[in-house]
């Protein structure tokens, strides 16, 4: 079974999105902002994909990617943003290397998250 | 000592030149005293002239023929003629036909006697008469010889009136108005006359009875000293002169009365005219001075010019009119005291005055010529000017400094009346409009704004004068407003002005002055500013909002995905999901319009640009009944622009063309090249817009449609802008609406 980390400090988003890809067959974790998003990843424990949401207090989903990259973990990832052109994060997502196409906005089809998910796992 | 003295050597000098020396020394001295004497002889030959002028007897000079040489003024002037006039005339000019034989008479008296004195009557140049007394007498040269005649003559009219008077005075007593009245040498009334009875009342004297002794000192002097005696008596307010008439071998004087009453009341009101006068030269504030006109000896002075030029009056009488003004500035002076001599010019203004303290002042003088004890004189009115002079000046000086900052500032300052019309404007004008000071005058302000400037400027104007006129104004309010301008190119930019009211003494507006400022820099940046605070807001708020309808959206979505057997309810979950997304849209819309950046450019092609878009839409518009007409122009130059955001913007334009048409109609396409830019039209033929509703367009969330956003022209109008474009729309309502791109042009090489 693959296993989705669904970052969002929302936690309402985090319920449906918990609950629909847990109807379509994933194992899913939360993690209720960067911080504890960072360690979950740092732990080690495996991990398929994370959708993440950008705009959160503290650390947000940019500061995340950074330290993943950072720390040299690859982890395959699909953003989940209220509005991409907050605070500079789609400059910031450049300078990842994500794509305008691998960012998708929110409200999103959740027939179409999964259909990305798919296409990557 | 040069060196010559030194070793001895003495100048010697030739016989030839001692000669010519001493020839030349006798010579000078000659010279001199030739030059001595001819000045003594024109001194004394001005003496005489100046003398015979003076005299009040006329004095002729007349050839053999009768011809005048020579008349002094008084002779002129006794027979009407100015002094010029009668030189090289005939004697026949003072006689006419009747006095003939008197002057025959007395000519042929002067040849025989060499003398001739007499009365004869002359003429006046207005061809009155009057009686003279000539004396005449032959001139003759030195050897003897008869050359002319030299005359003097008395105006006579005079006497004769006193003579008259005395003839008067010579009616039998009965009849005479005037007392006469007969006393004894001891001072017995003897007659008096009808006329003599206020006389006689108040001395309370009778015929037969005695005068009071007051009277008979004069009647013993006439009886003493056997001539006339004269005396002034009055009675009950009348005053007479009386004449005690001495009567050859007699012991009685005849005294004859004359009123003169009125006489002396004329003489007093005389008096008390010349005392006025006097007061009004002595106590006048402006200097009042009298200089003759040939010797600009200052004749009069009054003690206020006195105290302006610091001379004491008797100084002052033996300055010249050249002692009283600067030096340099004679020339000036002289020639407006001739003009003023001539009757030419009355007032000489800020003419220099020279106090005795070696200080100016200015003065206008306001002079005539007058003639005085026969000479010709100027008389004029001083007033110190110098206080108003320097005002002038200063206010010159500074008039001039506000016109140098007027027309040096890049603001444009203005003056206009009440009726709209400009009465100045600074030259900065022309570097904002094209135009100069000149052609804005002649466009007028109405031409000068847009129309709808022009209306609110005309709007604003009246609205400042009702509330001038309830009172509650407070004084110098001013007013900042923003208008639009024309240049005279045709374009337009904003500025921004303020105006205040022009007042006139009291208080009351006569016009308006105003300051007007380009601010077109401003408003772009004013415009980013908003434009990158909204783009702030827009994308906090996007999050914000996302973030509750990805929620709905995800619950409507997951109920929607478990079997529902309410169709109803089905359907409303469907609905809420599908109104997510339009949410959504309108979010995204919103985003970009506070951020239209230009994405990926490429060389586009307009025409076929148009065409795939009019491929998307057109069948989707038949089903509506909108035909779309295209008129394209061929060959047109392509254009560097992003091509997706340009066919978002003229889907926009076709799609709102389409809604303002629900029943139907046409879409009009067309693309030419205008300059530097390819300009496409998109006009329908539906209900058109109000001015009102053109104005709002570019509002962001303003909409006339059920559904609309409000956000799809600001949008295009971003991304126009951003291509260096310009998007226009123009509309009438019920003739349809054309909304105009210009694009740019790609220029070669790039």
């Amino acid at each position: 079974m693959k296993r989705i980390l669904v970052v969002d400090d929302e936690p309402e988003i985090e319920k449906v999105l918990a609950t629909f890809l847990k109807g379509n067959g994933f194992d899913v974790i939360t993690a209720g902002g960067g911080r504890e998003a960072l360690r979950i990843i740092e732990s080690g424990e495996k991990i398929d994909l994370m959708v993440l949401d950008l705009k959160m207090p503290e650390i947000s989903g940019v500061d995340v990617l950074r330290k993943m990259r950072d720390d040299g973990i690859n982890l395959k990832t699909i953003v989940l943003s209220g509005s991409i052109d907050v605070h500079g994060c789609q400059e910031g997502l450049w300078e990842l290397g994500f794509k305008q196409e691998e960012i998708l906005n929110k409200p999103v089809s959740l027939r179409i998250l999964l259909e990305e998910i798919n296409k990557r796992i | 000592m040069g060196l010559r003295e030194l070793f001895g050597f003495k100048k010697r000098k030739t016989d030839k030149a001692k000669y010519t020396e001493t020839y030349s020394r006798e010579n000078e001295a000659f010279l001199e005293k030739c030059k001595l004497e001819k000045k003594k002889s024109d001194e004394a030959l001005w003496l005489l002239t100046a003398s015979v002028e003076q005299l009040s007897e006329g004095i002729a000079v007349l050839d053999l023929d009768g011809n005048i040489k020579f008349v002094n003024r008084a002779f002129s002037e006794m027979h009407g003629y100015d002094s010029k006039e009668l030189a090289g005339k005939n004697l026949s000019i003072f006689h006419d036909g009747k006095q003939m034989e008197e002057v025959n008479k007395a000519n042929s008296e002067l040849n025989e006697t060499g003398e001739f004195k007499g009365e004869i009557w002359h003429k006046r140049k207005n061809g009155t008469v009057f009686p003279t007394l000539m004396n005449n007498a032959l001139l003759r040269d030195e050897n003897g010889r008869v050359i002319g005649m030299i005359g003097t003559a008395v105006d006579l009219s005079a006497f004769k009136k006193s003579a008259i008077r005395i003839k008067d005075l010579a009616k039998f007593p009965a009849e005479n108005p005037n007392p006469v009245m007969r006393v004894t040498k001891t001072g017995i009334l003897l007659y008096a006359n009808e006329a003599s009875r206020p006389v006689t009342q108040k001395w309370g004297s009778e015929i037969g009875g005695k005068i009071p002794d007051s009277v008979c000192k004069e009647i013993k002097d006439v009886f003493k000293e056997r001539s006339n005696k004269w005396r002034e008596i009055s009675i009950d307010g009348r005053t007479y002169y009386f004449c005690f008439a001495f009567v050859k071998d007699s012991d009685y004087v005849n005294l004859y009365g004359y009123d003169i009453t009125e006489q002396r009341k004329t003489e007093e009101r005389l008096k008390e005219s010349e005392k006025k006068h006097k007061m009004l030269f002595e106590e006048s504030l402006d200097g009042i001075l009298l200089a003759d006109a040939e010797t600009k000896e200052l004749v009069y002075v009054n003690p206020a010019i006195c105290r302006m030029l610091g001379y004491t009056e008797e100084e002052i009488t033996e300055l010249r009119v050249s002692d009283i003004h600067p030096a340099e500035e004679l020339n000036a002076v002289f020639e407006v005291f001739e003009a003023q001599m001539r009757r030419d010019k009355r007032l000489g203004e800020d003419v220099p005055m020279l106090r005795k303290d070696g200080t100016v002042f200015y003065a206008d003088i306001n002079a005539s010529p007058v003639e005085l004890e026969g000479r010709k004189m100027l008389l004029g009115f001083l007033r110190d000017v110098t206080r108003r002079r320097e005002t002038e000046e200063a206010l010159r000086e500074s008039e001039g400094k506000y016109r140098l900052l007027a027309e040096n500032l890049s603001d444009v300052i203005w003056t206009m009346g009440l009726d709209l019309i400009i009465t100045y404007i600074s030259p900065s004008v022309e570097n904002l409009t094209g135009l100069t000071p000149e052609e804005v005058r002649k466009r007028g302000i109405e031409k000068l704004l847009t129309p709808a400037s022009f209306k609110t400027a005309a709007h604003i104007l009246k609205e400042g004068i009702d509330y001038e006129l309830s009172g509650k104004a407070p004084p110098d309010h001013s007013r900042t407003l923003e208008l639009e301008y024309v240049r005279k190119d045709g374009s337009t930019f904003w500025a921004e002005i303020r105006a205040s009211f022009l007042r006139d003494e009291n208080g009351a507006p006569i016009g308006v002055l105003g300051v007007s400022r380009d601010i077109s820099e401003r408003k772009k940046v004013e415009s980013a500013q908003r434009l990158a605070q909204l783009g702030e807001l827009v994308a906090d708020m996007a999050h914000e909002v996302n973030n509750p309808l990805m929620i709905i959206s995800g619950r409507a979505e997951l109920s929607l995905l478990e079997k529902i057997q309410n169709k109803e309810v089905e359907n409303n979950l469907r609905i809420i999901f599908d109104q997510c997304d339009r949410a959504k849209d309108i979010i995204e819309r919103l985003l970009k319009f506070s951020r239209p950046s230009k994405g990926k450019v490429s060389e586009v092609a307009i025409n076929s640009s148009l065409d795939c878009i009019v491929g998307l839409v057109e069948h989707q518009f038949s089903l509506k009944d909108i035909k779309i007409e295209k008129k394209y122009a061929s060959a047109l130059p392509s254009m560097e622009v992003d091509e997706k955001q340009i066919q978002e913007v003229l889907m926009n334009l076709l799609k709102n063309a389409a809604d303002a048409m629900p029943e139907g109609g046409k879409i009009t396409l067309s693309t030419r090249k205008k300059g530097d830019f390819v300009r496409i039209d998109v006009a329908d033929t539906g209900k058109g817009m109000t001015e009102e509703g053109l104005g709002k367009i570019f509002n962001p969330f303003y909409t006339t449609k059920e559904k609309g956003t409000g956000l799809g022209i600001p949008v295009c109008y971003g991304i126009v802008k951003d291509h260096g474009g310009e998007l226009k729309y123009s509309s009438r309502p019920g003739k349809g609406t054309t909304a105009t791109v210009l694009l740019p042009i790609a220029k070669e090489g790039q």
